[in-house]
């Protein structure tokens, strides 16, 4: 609906009180900093309009964000702690009033992982995957998830998936408080993701929203600051020999081999 | 009549070092000013007797707390009196969060809205299938108030907290249980007794230990109830004059889904 | 199996990256501040090489820790001698010296996995809660069980079971001393894997082995973000519960107490 300006990769469909934002970057929905630069500006659009009251983020195919593409050399922009725009761009993604939705219906990886983190509740169904493969690949947990994971499913989840680069499947991540509804397959994780944003948006929008405030109070200032520190981190592990070999070893597919420089 | 003083709205007794304050406004219990002065005064007493060690707080009737008294003559004095610590039912409330021993939650049915907010005061709760949890007041028009921004989250965590919130949904026992809202599950008809044997356990273990250890535990643990209710208590101020409001208040008589316009 | 360091009461070794780190006082290890002292030792010593990515605390024997080493309160000096005449009533019991010595366990860079195959007590669970990670089995017993026997958590418990399973769960086994099976703790979020008894300290290698399989410097650097502040929290609240174990320790409850244990009964409790 072009009441909202004009976006490349992002639509926007509302019905009921219920924007559905969806992005998209076929076939595997990597990221830029335009991608999350647009999202976060249909965010703050629909926060200006009473005809939505909730909303959910989704994007089509079968992974939900495959993450920031380090290997075709995409500029995600400069990286000063305080100045990196992909980050910038993402903080801006917490700072808005409306609940959000994230139907994760498929892989959420990395950088992705971090973009299925800025919805307040997720719906995920067995087929859905969340990998925080940083550490795997000699590199450094970013997006804030250094404060979303474990404000959302406790440290020691949150520790255990960031060392161990561990991914996580529908069914566990239900279980340990990662997805907040499981349901059958793909096909289904949408339509219940609306479900659940219709039931918000059937709720007072003016106690939600200040309910949400006092909530989240501090939430986006934490993850801006976490930001910084996994910046500070991704680029001093950016110029190692581990780093070089992570990315290698994660495009030919094999275990990498660290020396720890 | 108590040796703990003299009550209207509640029944007080001791018993092998387990107190039980039990309210007694059947069926639903709906709370007003002077019960929770009461309930306050009663936990104050119990403070400074060494006959008892833990507290059980249970309810008269079908509900536990099914809400406030929206015909307490007292309740225009709360709306009016908006400064902020300066509401007489919050005031009465920290008061219950100041006083040393662990308390048991025997929610042997409904807590609904503040009836929530009164369900969790005490340290754990006994529940049973047929209870009901509710934080609904934005299907209302309203805000969530009793502390329960502070409380939910500390008791749940902040997903399942704005899950609450935001949705207003109603919660059976078996859910709540799940989610941590109580600590025990029993049948209905066990729920009493289940809170007294949860008391006795706790009686069972040295006073002093136990007392000291709550208060490390818990510091800190009022004074954040006070500031919530502050911030609450502002943010219902400016709700109540909302036409949502009216209309919400209006939906919840009608047993209707509210039609908010967003003012 | 290749050991390093010399020490008392603990083993170390290290091989494919992780290092096991094993207490030997079976069958109950309990804990002084020798023990705790060699234990920090050798955590620190393994922060230097980068031969070591991942740590597993264990222990040898029936319990994984079964407590503190003293037999009617007063802690036992390094060298295992009782503590003699108390020179003052407030004088501070010699138990502070051990939780500063404790407090450096938090203080190192490597994630630690704990291998929790049998009982953890008391202040044993305050070593168990220790590590990022625990890996325990059905027969493993967890218990905070100070207040039972007149006396208060110690060891960071009130900071570090609060934050891996909740308060409500931490207030619930501080005021009852339950005792959970290791089924259970998994359940409440006290240990992470369950696996049979005989499995334990495999369990544990292989989740260090998993760690260790991943880039020490984004490992460390990591934890060092989701750690921020942990040894400090932990330093405040052993303060806190210092003084509290300082003053209960003079009651007459406590003497009640400890001899309730012993005599395996209801203790008799009259809040002095």
């Amino acid at each position: 609906m072009p009441a909202f300006g004009s976006f490349k990769d992002v639509t926007i469909d509302i019905e009921d009180h219920v924007a559905v934002v969806e992005f998209s970057k076929p076939p595997q929905n990597f990221f830029d900093v335009a991608l999350i630069s647009e999202i976060a500006d249909a965010f703050e659009a629909l926060d200006e309009t009473s005809d939505c009251r909730a909303i959910v983020l989704a994007s089509p195919g079968r992974i939900f964000c495959a993450g920031a593409n380090l290997n075709d050399g995409r500029d995600l922009g400069e990286k000063s702690p305080g100045h990196y725009p992909l980050y910038e761009q993402g903080v801006r993604l917490f700072r808005t009033t409306k609940p959000i939705v994230g139907a994760i219906q498929g892989a959420a990886i990395g950088g992705g992982f971090g973009l299925a983190m800025t919805p307040d509740f997720r719906v995920a169904c067995p087929e859905s995957r969340f990998s925080a493969n940083f550490t795997r690949m000699g590199y450094h947990p970013g997006f804030g998830l250094t404060v979303t994971l474990p404000e959302t499913i406790g440290r020691k989840h949150a520790e255990r998936m960031l060392y161990n680069g561990g991914r996580v499947k529908g069914e566990e991540a239900f279980a340990m408080g990662l997805a907040d509804v499981l349901v059958d397959g793909p096909k289904n994780v949408r339509p219940a993701a609306i479900e659940l944003a219709r039931e918000i948006a059937q709720c007072s929008p003016l106690g939600v929203v200040a309910c949400r405030t006092i909530m989240r109070d501090g939430y986006a200032d934490r993850i801006a600051a976490a930001t910084d520190k996994e910046l500070a981190n991704q680029n001093s592990l950016r110029g190692t020999v581990d780093f070089t070999e992570g990315v290698e070893a994660m495009t030919d597919r094999r275990l990498p081999h660290f020396i720890g420089a | 009549m108590s040796k703990f003083g003299s009550f209207n709205e509640i029944g007080v007794e001791v018993a092998n070092h387990v107190a039980i304050v039990e309210i007694q406004r059947p069926p639903h219990n709906f709370f007003n000013i002077p019960l929770i002065k009461e309930i306050a005064e009663a936990f104050e007493a119990l403070d400074e007797s060494d006959e008892c060690r833990s507290i059980v707080l249970a309810a008269q009737g079908t509900a536990f707390c099914a809400g406030a008294d929206f015909s307490d003559p007292n309740r225009n004095k709360v709306q009016s009196d908006q400064k902020p610590g300066g509401n007489p039912l919050y005031i009465e409330a920290v008061r219950m969060f100041r006083t040393s021993k662990p308390i048991v939650g025997a929610i042997q049915g409904a807590a609904i809205g503040g009836g929530l907010g009164l369900a969790m005061m005490p340290d754990f709760r006994v529940t049973c299938p047929e209870a009901r949890f509710s934080a609904n007041f934005t299907r209302q028009g309203y805000h969530p108030g009793f502390g329960l921004t502070v409380t939910l989250p500390e008791a749940i965590g902040r997903k399942n907290t704005e899950l609450m919130f935001y949705t207003g949904r109603r919660f059976k026992g078996e859910e709540a249980f799940k989610m941590g809202l109580a600590e025990v599950l029993v049948p209905r008809e066990q729920v009493r007794d289940a809170a007294v044997a949860l008391a006795t356990e706790i009686a069972e273990c040295s006073p002093l230990g136990v007392v000291a250890c709550r208060k490390i535990m818990r510091e800190g643990f009022a004074d954040r109830v006070r500031e919530a209710t502050d911030q609450e208590l502002i943010e219902q101020g400016i709700l109540r004059e909302t036409v949502d409001f009216k209309e919400g208040t209006k939906a919840m008589t009608e047993r209707r889904v509210a039609s908010f316009i967003g003012r | 199996m290749p050991k390093i360091g010399e020490y008392n009461d603990i083993t170390v070794n290290l091989e494919n990256l992780v290092a096991t780190v094993e207490i030997n006082r079976p069958p109950h290890n309990f804990f002084d501040l020798s023990l705790i002292q060699q234990i920090a030792q050798a955590f620190e010593s393994l922060d230097k090489t980068s031969d070591c990515r991942s740590i597993v605390l264990c222990a040898e024997g029936k319990s994984f820790c079964a407590g503190a080493n003293f037999t009617d309160g007063r802690a036992l000096k390094g060298d295992g001698s009782e503590v003699g005449e108390r020179e003052g009533d407030d004088e501070e019991l010699p138990i502070g010296h051990l939780y500063v010595e404790a407090v450096r366990l938090f203080r190192t860079k490597k994630p630690i996995v704990g291998a929790i195959q049998g009982a953890a007590i008391g202040g044993g669970l305050g070593l168990a809660m220790m590590p990022d990670f625990r890996v325990t089995c059905p027969e493993a017993r967890f218990a905070a069980n100070f207040t039972r026997l007149g006396f208060h958590p110690g060891f960071g418990l009130t900071c570090t079971l609060t934050e891996a399973i909740g308060r409500k769960r931490a207030e619930l086994m501080f005021y009852t001393s339950r005792r959970f099976k290791g089924d259970e703790a998994v359940s409440m979020g006290m240990a992470d894997v369950l696996v049979p008894q005989d499995q334990v300290r495999s369990a544990a290698i292989e989740l260090a082995t998993e760690i260790a399989e991943c880039s020490p410097l984004g490992v460390i650097a990591c934890r060092q973000i989701m750690r921020e502040g942990l040894a400090d929290r932990v330093s405040a609240a052993t303060a806190k519960e210092l003084a509290v174990q300082t003053r209960l320790r003079d009651t007459d409850d406590f003497a009640e107490g400890v001899k309730a244990m012993t005599e395996r009964r209801v203790p008799n409790f009259k809040s002095a």
